[in-house]
């Protein structure tokens, strides 16, 4: 019973991502499907192009569920000779267990950054950024991680503002003044 | 005649500072990026787009280009050094080319990872130049069904040649395409998909799509990996030693045989410097004449590899600058830099700005001559990058996709896209789904459905006008065929086998 259980359990994850572009899928065809928009008499409308494709999209998970969970047949293998060879001789890499909560940490911190990239300006986000982002990479030689991320961010402001001519967000107040004192310092206007 | 005096003042304008600033800049990030095993080529390429907007198209094609011409060679001295390949395209010359290393011959490896290289690149761009004027010509012909049957072709051979499952590759396509269709449709100006939001009814770049699932994508998935470079022993010397022209005369066939493979597999759409590589590896195992020592140490197993890699690149150029249909990945990115200078690459280009097109020509000449030497020169240096701890070169990767999609629209919502599209990137690579189809089916998209849509208006919904024009009917016969062929084969396979899961 146990055994079957973990049959079960080990299929429904194989066959989870495949049932959640499904899910997804069928949301959007039915978003499609509900288009305000009348076509011209005998043409096909806005609609019919990303029906087309959805409807591909859902027949091919409809399938591979089916394949996994009613027919019990493995997903197919990486049979191409470059995978195969490649994974022979690629260095394998064992996932050290608690780096998917980094991986989520990381996450975090980019949208983290974002949000804060036009209150606090893009010296002072940068700066913040790259130095949590190289401890949550595990990287611990303060010094370097600290001196490099204070010269990598004056350095990345200089080169995209006065050099590609990228307009970086400044920030607002007080943040915004070291944004504007860095500007005057690196002759950028 | 007209050719080569297109391609003399191509060259000539190769002269100019920026051109010529361009194309050492990308020589030597192209090999940077190529060493280091956290970052693939194309990733590499993708980040320096953002530093291409201020340029004009000339240049910044050229800064590509020769990151793209010198990836495919940096990341042989790591393979052949320390066996940890650069990309995977390398990974067959660790069979040959670290077992020479290991005998305490690594500089003749090298030297023949460059002569390989050199040959490989210098021939297979002479075609390249030779071939794209009838192809563009040829290219003319075409309205509504071959453009639409085109990009069918090149998307069906993508899919197929994904190195992962047929099923798995068809469901990124099918959702690259997917996310074409969010925005203002083309032909009747419907906003679909937006869900009001302003950022969504422009549509979603596919710049955002690159740089989030190839840049930040990549970076996720190293960090669960938790940042982990392979070890590398310090090697007291690293040079490289060329081989005697009587020694290269010796291996002639293998060379030939190798460039033609992989400016053949080049042309195709969906296929690059990794299959190019691992074919002509498989090719010479078959037909060498020393096929039996082949794994044990001899030249061909570096020879083989390594010029059907850097040809591939010339084959790869045609399709794109002469169909706009990108040939590779880096191609695709590259694409992308064509259309955000406001130039749609495509046979109308070699009328309208055959200048820019010879430019580019020549720079590939250049930069296959200018990685040789700057590979011969520089070798130690470029090694020594793999002592940078990853998680250092990560940040900068995150900053740099950050800026490059920021300047893109100059938008900050754009940036939370990024990021979702990082996730998306970690997932497909978590859950083996290759992300260069999705990619693909973002760029190609929009064409696909304005062929589509325009043929089936101008023939009133009879999609058989797509099998009953000569050339249409060809690509979609082959596309179906490429589509057909995986599935075959594996039904074959399983006849053979008769494999399933216990019940």
């Amino acid at each position: 019973m146990a055994a079957r259980r973990s049959v079960i359990w080990h299929r429904g994850r194989k066959a989870l991502p495949y049932a959640f572009a499904f899910v997804a899928g069928s949301y959007f065809f039915y978003l499609a499907s509900v288009l305000e928009f009348s076509a011209p008499h005998g043409r096909i409308g806005p609609e019919f192009w990303p029906k087309m494709i959805l409807g591909a999209l859902l027949a091919t998970c409809a399938y591979e569920i089916g394949r996994i969970l009613l027919f019990h047949r493995e997903p197919y293998p990486n049979d191409t000779v470059i995978s195969a060879a490649a994974e022979r001789d690629l260095p394998q890499e064992a996932v050290p267990a608690g780096t998917t909560r980094r991986v989520v940490a990381g996450v975090a911190a980019a949208f983290a950054y974002v949000f804060l990239l036009n209150k606090s300006g893009f010296l002072l986000t940068t700066f913040v950024f790259l130095v949590v982002f190289n401890y949550l990479g595990g990287y611990q030689r303060h010094v370097v991680i600290w001196l490099s991320s204070l010269i990598a961010s004056v350095l990345l402001m200089f080169v995209f503002m006065r050099i590609v001519y990228i307009s970086l967000p400044l920030g607002v107040a007080p943040f915004s003044a070291v944004s504007e004192a860095a500007i005057s310092v690196l002759g950028i206007r | 005649m007209e050719t080569l005096t297109l391609l003399g003042t191509g060259f000539l304008s190769l002269l100019e500072p920026m051109n010529a600033a361009m194309l050492a800049l990308g020589l030597v990030l192209g090999m940077l990026v190529a060493v280091l095993p956290g970052l693939t080529l194309v990733t590499g390429v993708v980040l320096a787009l953002p530093f291409t907007y201020s340029l004009s198209v000339t240049p910044a094609i050229i800064l590509l280009t020769a990151m793209y011409v010198s990836g495919t060679y940096g990341g042989a001295f790591t393979a052949i050094l320390f066996r940890i390949p650069g990309e995977p395209m390398d990974v067959p010359l660790l069979w040959d080319g670290f077992a020479m290393a290991r005998r305490g011959e690594a500089a003749k490896a090298l030297g023949w990872t460059l002569v390989a290289a050199l040959v490989g690149g210098l021939i297979s761009a002479t075609m390249m130049v030779f071939l794209s004027n009838p192809v563009a010509k040829f290219a003319l012909a075409f309205s509504a069904p071959e453009y639409f049957a085109l990009v069918f072709f090149g998307l069906t051979t993508v899919v197929t040649l994904a190195g992962s499952s047929v099923v798995n590759a068809l469901i990124s396509l099918f959702i690259g395409l997917f996310i074409a269709t969010v925005g203002t449709d083309s032909i009747y100006g419907v906003e679909r998909f937006a869900f009001g939001i302003p950022m969504l009814a422009d549509g979603i770049e596919f710049l955002i799509i690159m740089v989030g699932a190839y840049g930040l994508g990549e970076v996720f998935v190293r960090m669960e990996q938790g940042f982990s470079s392979p070890v590398h022993q310090t090697i007291s010397s690293i040079r490289t030693r060329l081989p005697r022209l009587a020694e290269i005369l010796s291996l002639k066939t293998t060379l030939l045989r190798g460039t033609l493979i992989g400016t053949t597999i080049g042309l195709v759409p969906g296929a690059g410097a990794t299959v190019s590589s691992f074919v002509a590896y498989g090719v010479e195992g078959q037909y060498g004449a020393r096929r039996n020592d082949l794994g044990k140490g001899i030249p061909e197993g570096i020879v083989a590899p390594q010029s059907a890699s850097t040809a591939s690149v010339g084959g790869a150029m045609v399709p794109l600058i002469c169909l706009g249909i990108p040939g590779s990945g880096a191609t695709a990115i590259i694409l992308g830099a064509f259309l955000l200078h406001g130039l749609q690459p495509g046979p109308q280009v070699f009328a309208s700005s055959p200048h820019i097109v010879y430019s580019i020509f020549a720079s590939l000449f250049a930069s296959i001559i200018g990685m040789c030497v700057i590979g011969y020169f520089a070798i130690r240096p470029l090694v020594k990058v793999l002592d940078l701890p990853e998680a250092l070169i990560s940040s900068f990767v995150m900053i740099f996709c950050f800026i490059g999609a920021f300047a893109a629209r100059n938008n900050l919502p754009d940036l939370y896209l990024l990021v979702g599209f990082g996730v998306v990137g970690y997932l497909f690579e978590k859950y083996s789904f290759p992300i260069a189809p999705l990619i693909l089916g973002a760029i190609l998209g929009p064409l696909a459905e304005s062929s589509y849509m325009t043929t089936m208006i101008s023939y009133e919904n009879d999609w058989t006008v797509l099998f009953m024009r000569p050339i249409s009917g060809l690509l979609m016969v082959l596309a179906v065929v490429a589509l057909a062929y995986p599935l075959y084969r594996h039904l074959s396979d399983r006849r053979r086998t008769g494999r399933s899961l216990p019940a």
